[in-house]
């Protein structure tokens, strides 16, 4: 059995959460009653003509700039043209020969691996509308059509299907840091078509390729190219030959299906769009200052002492990235504040970051203990109040003197008779159990360390 | 005369009206006629006068659109079947503009298909007649307008010009036709035909309506991005030192009789002070194949988007068969032609030559304007055709373009006149100026056209 290389490449388009359509004042939104955010010139009614929206390209330029792109100087749009219900005009303004950014780099971690993947180009176009199946017809609603696109087609640089599904996390999350789009597959405001072929080792020749659509989910890509994988290697090694053709991933029956052969392939009739001048821009518009992209981010929050995991769970929410710089920036230990933040998950971004580091300060200052501190921070949630206040309001200041301890300790030894002679008859065990109890007691204020102290003294001094 | 209140807008437009009702069975210039609509823009322009206040540049006078320009809640069918029943819900820019100017709309008037012909014997409905003679045709696209004119059922008419669709017709009915330079006038709410051609222009009777209409129509719009800034400034121009070119290869391409009339024109010009000069163009002989081929790219390309399911009343029939039920001859050639050019394997050879060969037009031209200032040529290659000449072989009707479609390759502005009359026919001179010199254009024909009519400047 012979062994093939994979050969992957994906084309990615993800909608721009501009506030207008790109060729119209149309809102650019998800949703909403069919057919109420359209205007002439997006549901293409003789007469209309399209006016080009700068904020569309300037968010596309950001996308290029960050994955490493030229920025096109001179840029054309084109008529891409074919016929399909949802597209009004007959054609799709697209770009073709002269997209706007092209030869860029995208580094991405695999494990504990870095590596890079070219960028062929980026180019803008509109989205088309939506179809409908309903049992007495189809309908189509032309919210969506004219939204704008930006599509994003990587050099096939891929090894695997693993490599694939981490480059499109990678560059997903670099859109949402951007802000340049939401980013919602389910939405269908991020959507990939994959491109597999395989190849003898060591050949620099590419086998013919697949094109798979219909991909829903990142997971849904991965098994997606695992199975085109084992189709194509089993085709090879029966010595036949791949096919060049598109086709059409099923997710549930977890199979592709034939689409377009080679020979049915739409000619799109590309020509330069008459009614848009050439694209022309400045030096300064093709430059921009980026935010901290996440690969970034991730390395430097490796070095600030966060372990693995949570530095990338903690990027993957751009808000909570943005909170754990804040605390950071306030002088709290990093990866406490990471794991804080982690545990609290999304309902804790309504805290401030003073909040956080104050809890944190105190926990360690020895006012309240761990436990408690979880306390305190899911009242500050839910009451705008600072720390000082929230522990005041629970009562939770940790409680440090041997009165007050002695009492709960010899109360939580009073309720668990069985525990203590657990104890005594050698169980070491029974001494959390006992000191959770006694915790329990003082209702998570005892200073957890005098506590044990004065437990242990109590239990091994205890006289009947 | 409706300033001096020797009449009221209202009896015009009653007038005009009634004209139409009288005539346009017969010479099928109109296919809607904006009745209501028209009577009461009529009353406002009255009432504003009664007020006595100031009215607007062209407050009373009645125009006729042609019909490939959209007008909210009036039918715009492009001439065409397949849009029979389209009522726009929107007015485009130069009928937003005209009603601010005061002008009373009349109707819409007839057109080949979709802006597509030459003779004006291409309408999807009755073919309009030319008033003058019924025997000539009324020259198209823009027939519907230059017959309207013609006929005095209306007094000034708006066209559109993609490849000589003004100028033709204007000199089949003895008008005066205008296409200003590309993008001199926004084309929102013009139906496409060629996007990179297109210009809506005017036909009226004298230089000095169509300059006064210019004003009302020129100027930039957001919702056109190819629009351009074009003033028009209202200092005389006198023709002495202008230097004018005539093309040795347009000369040569057009009948005895049009060189005649021309001469007549070269010596007003003369008397005017201008000196005439002989100029090459050589990409002459190949101006019809690159418009022929670019514009009917385009037309494939804007027209793809009637498939009967996007608009029009529900229909069981694939697009397919619509498009081949409500498309006419002339349109489905150009359809099917352009789709072959564009197509995959066939793009280089045509396509991308002719937008190579298009530069090198305009290059020429450029060239030419630093050479001279205006250009002066024959309107046609022969007399103007009779009825039915070319509908057995069309693409002899493309031939006849020739003279016309350079200002359309290179946006220019040009304008076409009656300079002379041959056994009852007109005859047509034309003048062309740089790209962006309308107004210098308008101020040289008008010198002509009085020049012609034997005034003394």
């Amino acid at each position: 059995m012979m062994e093939w290389e994979v050969v992957v490449g994906l084309e990615i388009h993800a909608e721009l959460n501009t506030k207008t359509k790109l060729f119209c004042a149309c809102e650019n939104r998800f949703g909403g009653v069919a057919n109420t955010r359209v205007c002439p010139v997006c549901t293409g009614v003789p007469g209309s003509l399209p006016v080009l929206s700068r904020a569309a390209v300037r968010a596309a330029i950001r996308t290029g700039l960050a994955l490493g792109c030229e920025i096109r100087a001179k840029s054309q749009w084109a008529r891409k043209h074919y016929a399909y219900p949802d597209l009004p005009k007959g054609y799709q303004i697209s770009q073709h020969k002269t997209p706007l950014c092209y030869d860029g780099l995208v580094e991405f971690r695999i494990g504990n691996e870095k590596k890079q993947v070219r960028i062929r180009q980026i180019h803008l176009e509109e989205d088309a509308g939506k179809l409908i199946h309903e049992k007495q017809a189809t309908m189509i609603d032309y919210n969506r059509c004219g939204v704008p696109l930006i599509e994003i087609v990587t050099e096939p640089d891929l090894r695997s299907a693993a490599e694939a599904r981490a480059l499109l996390e990678q560059i997903r999350l670099t859109l949402l840091y951007l802000g340049v789009s939401d980013c919602r597959m389910q939405e269908g405001s991020l959507r990939c078509d994959v491109n597999v072929s395989l190849k003898k080792p060591g050949s620099e020749t590419l086998g013919p390729r697949v094109e798979m659509k219909n991909i829903n989910t990142f997971s849904g890509a991965e098994r997606a190219i695992l199975f085109e994988i084992e189709r194509q290697t089993r085709i090879l090694n029966q010595g036949g030959t791949v096919v060049q053709e598109t086709r059409r991933w099923d997710d549930v029956a977890q199979m592709s299906t034939l689409l377009r052969s080679k020979e049915n392939a739409e000619d799109y009739r590309f020509f330069p769009e008459p009614d848009l001048p050439m694209l022309v821009l400045q030096d300064q518009e093709r430059k921009e200052d980026l935010p901290e992209l996440p690969l970034a981010r991730f390395y430097r929050y490796r070095e600030a002492g966060i372990g693995e995991t949570d530095a990338t769970l903690v990027i993957a929410s751009p808000q909570m990235a943005g909170l754990l710089d804040e605390c950071m920036a306030l002088g709290c230990v990093p990866c406490t504040a990471a794991t804080v933040l982690l545990n609290l998950g999304e309902a804790g971004l309504v805290l401030r970051a003073k909040q956080i580091c104050d809890v944190l300060q105190a926990t360690e200052d020895g006012i309240i203990s761990k436990t408690a501190a979880r306390r305190v921070l899911e009242y500050l949630m839910e009451h705008d109040a600072t720390t000082e206040q929230a522990i005041t309001a629970l009562d939770l200041r940790q409680v440090g003197e041997e009165p007050q301890l002695l009492e709960w300790v010899r109360a939580g030894l009073l309720a668990h008779p069985n525990a203590v002679s657990d104890y005594r008859a050698g169980k070491k065990n029974a001494f959390g159990f006992l000191t959770g109890q006694c915790m329990r007691a003082s209702e998570g204020r005892a200073d957890p360390k005098r506590l044990q102290e004065i437990l242990r003294s109590e239990l091994d001094g205890y006289n009947k | 005369m409706l300033k001096n209140r020797v009449v009221s807008a209202t009896e015009v437009t009653k007038e005009y009206l009634s004209r139409i009702e009288r005539m346009n069975s017969d010479l099928h210039a109109y296919l809607t006629v904006g009745k209501e609509e028209a009577i009461r823009a009529a009353r406002r322009v009255d009432a504003l006068r009664a007020k006595g206040l100031p009215l607007p540049p062209l407050a009373g006078i009645p125009i006729a659109v042609k019909d490939n320009i959209v007008t909210k809640g009036i039918r715009t069918t492009c001439g065409s079947k397949m849009l029979e029943h389209f009522v726009p819900d929107y007015d485009a820019t130069v009928v937003e503009r005209l009603k601010s100017a005061g002008m009373i709309v009349l109707g819409k008037t007839n057109l080949d298909e979709f802006a597509m012909g030459s003779t004006g014997e291409y309408s999807g409905f009755e073919n309009p007649r030319n008033p003058q003679n019924h025997e000539i045709i009324p020259g198209g696209s823009s027939s519907g307008s230059a017959v309207a004119v013609s006929a005095g059922l209306a007094c000034v008419a708006l066209g559109s010009d993609t490849g000589g669709s003004v100028r033709t017709p204007a000199l089949c009915c003895d008008l005066v036709g205008f296409k200003p330079s590309y993008g001199a006038v926004s084309r929102y709410g013009l139906i496409a035909f060629a996007s990179s051609m297109d210009q809506i222009g005017i036909l009226a009777r004298t230089v000095c309506d169509v300059d006064m209409l210019a004003r009302v129509l020129f100027g930039t719009d957001e919702k056109d991005a190819t629009t351009v800034p074009i003033s028009l400034q209202r200092e005389p121009i006198a023709l002495h030192g202008v230097t004018i070119g005539i093309p040795s290869e347009y000369w040569e391409r057009t009948g005895e009789e049009n060189q005649t009339a021309l001469y007549r024109v070269i010596e007003c010009m003369r008397k005017e002070g201008a000196v005439i000069k002989k100029i090459s163009l050589p990409t002459t002989p190949y101006l019809t194949s690159i418009y022929y081929i670019l514009s009917s790219a385009e037309a494939a390309s804007n027209l793809a988007r009637y498939d009967g399911i996007h608009s029009g009343e529900a229909r069981d029939e694939p697009p397919t068969a619509l498009r081949s039920k409500l498309f006419g001859p002339e349109v489905k050639r150009r359809i099917l032609l352009g789709n072959f050019v564009l197509s995959a394997g066939y793009r280089d050879a045509y396509y991308e030559r002719a937008l190579r060969a298009r530069g090198a037009v305009i290059r020429e031209y450029q060239a030419a304007f630093e050479e001279v200032d205006l250009l002066l040529t024959p309107m046609s290659v022969g007399r103007v055709p009779k009825c039915g000449e070319f509908i057995v072989r069309p693409a002899r009707m493309y031939d006849e373009d020739l003279h016309t479609v350079a200002a359309n390759l290179a946006g220019l502005p040009a304008i076409s006149l009656i300079v002379g009359r041959k056994q009852g026919l007109p005859i047509g001179a034309q003048l062309l100026a740089p790209r962006f010199s309308d107004e210098f254009l308008l101020q040289a024909a008008q010198r002509l056209e009085i020049c012609l009519a034997g005034g003394v400047t």
